[in-house]
């Protein structure tokens, strides 16, 4: 039998590929442990950050200069989120900044919004369900249709599973005569029936343009957003507030944010330095005064607080990430490892991480003792030595469970 | 010399063919039938969960090929390494390598005739009720789980022909890992990106079982 000694090198590669996963991600298993931030809330009180940390049974409540608060006390300075609790304690103040404020008027104005990089790299189905967003009752009622949007419009009658030609003929004209060009890009809504009202959907067209689509009194409403003769559209996200005052966040391709206002599609852009939509985090916990933003980032999480009405900056405070287990012992294990999942894509991908030159070190020590243990029992001793002092940890696995050629 | 060949594969493996046969039919039958009964309860409700979780109905299938695979690769190549019948066949005046690549052959085509004959059944009877988007979904969520079936099938070929015991379980280290990887539980498309490298892991998979051949021709112990 021939080539004896090359499927031996591919046994000894496809291992070393696979110790290469499976021993990093073993060793990140036991010594990874989550990043812990302390929850950050912007007072609009005492117009500063306030922090509630807890560390076992103990909670430290203070704010940005170091002062400590008891739990009434936070409450108080956080009338926009403990509202409730102070309201039972007849301790809601009747207004704030010189402003009269109402419990209906608090929950109307607050909202929690929330991105995750995995919103932008998650494999679709390309079918969205197009509601009537102006129903008969409160209630959104599902049309017994869904639609594709990617070469063409086309609603595809659920009971009979064949393509509805009239309204699919109807929105595809509609489309067509407000300048849509297909094919799209992407289209983004919120496809559930528990919403609180419906916008439908938000599609970026072949030429960049975004055009807001949904369905009124069973036709088509369609209106290009403008959005890119300012900016250019990287991704829309829907979201559906109770005081409707915006569709939901823009982000442009250098990173902008910007909050796309209703009606009009007017565009504020946020004071926030750039978002990387492949990498960080957003999360934003707003009342109608101020908006603590959080951006989470491989190095720790920035929090700014922007006030309501035109997104300004007006604080912004840093918390830095603390190295793990993990990133302690990867740099001396492990000078690349590969991963095929990732937190921030429900993708599955082959990815090669670099740690440090420092993890050479170990490959270095690796490839001695195998030389010295090894050198009874082994053929081409240094051969196999200098590919372990390359490929490490993973490497002499795969050379010690693959036998020599005999 | 061939069509002997493979009439002493096809004496091995027919019990446990038809046993597949009847064990996938089932398989299929069973999602068939779940899924008419989901959808005619409401077709409405059922097709927009579809579409808004991005879910497959195609679950009961996961781990057939893989059971299949490995179960084919032991009942061909257990009669070959008891008494080290192997020894007969490499001495057959055909070169080695063909032998090993018939024999393979013979298994691959069987789970491919299988995999086939299943995997159209299914998707077609879905796409009765369902539009193309959803069926290809259902298509590629479930493509991981049969290129898993053929590469438990390479690697099990691998292991067994090894013909030593310790060394089998150092070959079952890495096979185990490599097939983990079609198993993961993921998105439908979440594979996209993924599958030319295990089309490279499966078809390096073919060439493994040699190395075990040629030790076991060469006597190891």
């Amino acid at each position: 039998m021939k080539h004896q000694h090359i499927i031996r090198i591919a046994i000894v590669l496809a291992g070393t590929l696979v110790f290469m996963w499976v021993v990093p991600a073993l060793v990140k298993l036991g010594a990874s442990s989550p990043q812990r931030y302390p929850f950050v809330y912007y007072s609009s009180v005492i117009e500063q950050f306030c922090f509630r940390e807890t560390a076992g049974k103990t909670t430290v409540r203070r704010d940005a200069s170091g002062k400590e608060y008891t739990e009434a006390q936070f409450d108080s300075i956080m009338p926009m989120l403990y509202y409730r609790q102070l309201s039972v304690n007849g301790a809601m103040p009747d207004s704030i900044q010189g402003r009269a404020v109402t419990m209906p008027e608090i929950r109307q104005h607050s909202f929690t919004y929330r991105y995750t990089p995995v919103k932008t790299a998650s494999p679709s189905q390309g079918l969205y369900v197009m509601y009537e967003s102006m129903p008969r009752r409160l209630t959104i009622e599902s049309p017994g249709d869904v639609f594709r949007m990617k070469d063409g419009i086309a609603f595809v009658d659920i009971a009979t599973n064949t393509v509805n030609e009239e309204k699919s003929a109807l929105f595809a004209a509609e489309l067509e005569k407000r300048g849509y060009r297909f094919p799209a890009q992407w289209s983004q809504g919120v496809i559930s029936t528990k919403k609180p009202y419906d916008e439908g959907y938000f599609s970026l067209d072949a030429e960049g343009k975004l055009f807001h689509i949904k369905m009124v009194n069973g036709r088509p409403f369609i209106r290009d957003t403008r959005a890119s003769d300012t900016v250019e559209v990287a991704y829309f996200d829907m979201s559906l507030v109770a005081d409707k005052r915006f569709y939901g966040f823009l982000y442009d391709t250098s990173g902008g944010m910007y909050m796309v206002e209703s009606p009009g599609y007017r565009l504020i852009k946020a004071e926030l330095p750039p978002i990387d939509l492949k990498r960080d985090e957003v999360m934003i916990m707003a009342n109608m005064f101020f908006w603590t933003v959080s951006v989470t980032t491989p190095e720790g999480r920035h929090y700014y607080a922007l006030e309501n009405r035109r997104l300004g900056k007006v604080d912004e405070t840093f918390i830095a990430a603390t190295p793990d287990g993990w990133s302690k012992s990867a740099k001396w294990l492990f000078p690349v490892y590969l991963t095929f999942e990732n937190h921030n894509s429900e993708y599955l991908k082959p990815a090669l991480t670099f740690t440090a030159w420092t993890a050479w070190a170990g490959n270095l020590a690796a490839a001695v003792l195998f030389v010295l243990f090894a050198r009874r029992k082994r053929k081409n001793l240094l051969r196999q030595g200098g590919y372990i002092l390359i490929a490490g940890i993973a490497g002499l696995i795969a050379i010690l469970i693959t036998p020599d050629e005999n | 010399m061939y069509t002997s060949l493979f009439y002493k594969e096809w004496i091995k493996a027919r019990k446990l063919l038809l046993l597949l046969l009847v064990v996938f039919a089932a398989a299929v039958a069973y999602t068939l039938l779940t899924t008419i009964k989901q959808f005619h309860a409401n077709p409405v409700a059922f097709w927009e969960f579809i579409v808004e979780n991005n879910s497959i109905r195609t679950g009961y299938m996961r781990y057939l090929p893989l059971g299949a695979g490995i179960l084919l690769a032991i009942v061909q190549l257990t009669p070959e390494m008891h008494n080290r019948r192997l020894k007969l066949t490499l001495h057959l005046p055909l070169d080695e390598s063909k032998i090993l690549c018939s024999m393979s052959g013979f298994g691959l085509a069987l789970l491919s005739g299988l995999f086939i004959l299943s995997g159209t059944a299914l998707l077609l009877g879905l796409r009765i009720y369902f539009c193309p988007e959803i069926v290809y979904s259902d298509f590629i969520a479930s493509l991981p789980w049969w290129m898993g079936g053929f590469t438990a099938y390479l690697l099990t070929v691998w292991i067994c022909l090894e013909p030593v015991w310790k060394q089998r379980i150092f070959n079952a280290i890495p096979a185990l890992c490599c097939i983990s990887l079609f198993y993961t539980k993921a998105l439908p498309g979440a594979y996209v990106p993924l599958l030319p490298w295990l089309t490279v892991l499966m078809t390096a998979g073919f060439f493994f079982p040699f190395y075990s051949a040629i030790r076991f021709k060469h006597g190891v112990q």
